[in-house]
């Protein structure tokens, strides 16, 4: 059961005019490229689980609850290499002494996170779990590369998952996840680790940093979001044509729309979009879409919400929720 | 755009019979799927039209190309890059259609 969300992104926002000032880009081809028109980057000195307290914060305060079983934090951007940021965050947050962990699947890490939750939910291991995705993606951007820096964007969600009865409203479905890791080279930040480390050799700067093949992540992102969406509607015995909100990664507009095509879903208000303010930012975008959509009065109680990610690794997720009569602030 | 194009309804797969009009050649369903899909103005349709010109960029292609495989063949958006020009694209996918039968 989803029972409250909180997200937040850093206050500087950051123009496609203030990027076209010093990348080779312009405003109307980024907003055609990827339906971005600004994103959010975080100051100098805050971190992932800077941003992960921040939203859990709200999600506890709007859940009307002050603690949790477990911490479970989606992120591509650890504060550190090594522990993992959610034991700090859970103690941040007054929880010291739960299980926390990180989970780590790119831009579909909060679904896999939630999936791991309801699971732990399942099991009698936990009563009640934060589920945070939260990126300081702009952290591994390359300053000098036109194709990912006008992308992607900081910012946090959190969503209170606790037991309760499955045919309530906010109760989640199955959560199918999925990956190919043949495809593992399409978004990579391929220094770093034990490839590398272990290699002997000194790694240019340039492979410090995020890197993505634009073209065959479209194409595998198009096919395998669009299967699981599938098999999702399937399992919830929902037709497109009852979908009332769609929320997608928002990884890039012309993505979503491909998908939302293929899918038969309306455009207009059925499919939710953030995108244009925010950019893509990965792990947090899909709990920060429905945090901010649900508290815009976009995503009412009632609404049958698809919900589906793809993401590095690749890996991909979809799963289905009626959605629940509960708050979610913003900050 | 003039030539002979081969009309695909003999080589579709019958799944396919219903989405490609008996009457319609490569050509004619690709500039179908441009001016649907892709936005492209049917006077941006000129002899020798490159799909720069057609206003289709590398994403575009990507979908282009994901969308013709529904006509039984395969060509991959770097194939279409390197061909530069709509009638390229279709006879490179006329050659495919053929031989795949």
């Amino acid at each position: 059961m989803i029972s409250g969300l909180g997200a937040c992104v850093p206050p500087r926002a950051v123009t496609n005019d203030e990027l076209a000032a010093y990348l080779d880009t312009s405003d109307e081809w980024i907003r055609r490229r990827t339906g971005i028109g600004a994103r959010h980057r975080v100051d100098p000195g805050t971190s992932t689980g800077d941003l992960a307290v921040t939203a859990a914060e709200l999600a506890l305060k709007a859940a009307g609850v002050t603690d949790a079983d477990a911490v479970v934090l989606g992120t591509t951007t650890p504060d550190r290499l090594c522990p993992a940021t959610a034991p700090e965050v859970a103690t941040r947050l007054g929880l010291t002494g739960v299980a926390a962990f990180d989970v780590s699947a790119v831009c579909t890490s909060f679904l896999y996170g939630l999936g791991t939750a309801a699971g732990m939910i399942a099991a009698g291991m936990a009563q009640r779990v934060l589920v945070i995705g939260a990126e300081t993606f702009t952290s591994i951007l390359d300053p000098a590369d036109r194709s990912t820096v006008p992308i992607f964007g900081d910012g946090a969600g959190t969503v209170v998952l606790r037991a309760g009865d499955p045919d309530e409203p906010g109760a989640v479905g199955r959560v199918l996840l999925g990956s190919d890791g043949g495809q593992s080279d399409l978004i990579q930040v391929p220094a770093g680790g034990s490839r590398q480390r272990t290699s002997g050799a000194v790694a240019p700067l340039s492979d410090h940093y995020f890197r993505m093949n634009g073209s065959d992540t479209y194409r595998h992102a198009v096919e395998r979001t669009t299967a699981v969406a599938r098999e999702a509607l399937d399992l919830a015995g929902w037709d497109p044509a009852e979908v009332d909100r769609f929320a997608a990664h928002q990884a890039n507009a012309r993505i979503i729309g491909a998908v939302a095509d293929r899918l038969g879903i309306p455009a207009g208000a059925h499919r939710l979009s953030n995108i244009d303010r925010v950019g893509n930012t990965a792990a947090a975008s899909v709990p920060l879409l429905l945090t901010e959509s649900a508290a815009a009065g976009l995503l009412s109680p009632g609404d049958r919400t698809l919900i589906a990610a793809f993401g590095g690794g690749v890996t991909w997720g979809a799963t289905t929720v009626v959605w629940p009569d509960v708050p979610a602030l913003t900050a | 755009m003039g030539g002979d194009h081969r009309r695909l309804a003999g080589r579709a797969g019958p799944d396919r019979l219903n989405r490609i009009p008996e009457e319609e050649d490569v050509y004619e369903h690709i500039k179908k799927i441009l001016m649907t899909s892709f936005n492209v103005a049917e006077e941006d349709f000129v002899e020798g039209a490159t799909l720069d010109d057609l206003g289709l960029d590398s994403l575009d292609l990507v979908e282009l190309s994901m969308q013709l495989e529904t006509l039984g063949a395969r060509v991959t958006d770097d194939e279409m890059v390197e061909a530069g020009r709509l009638d390229a694209v279709v006879a490179l996918l006329e050659s495919r259609l053929a031989t795949t039968g």
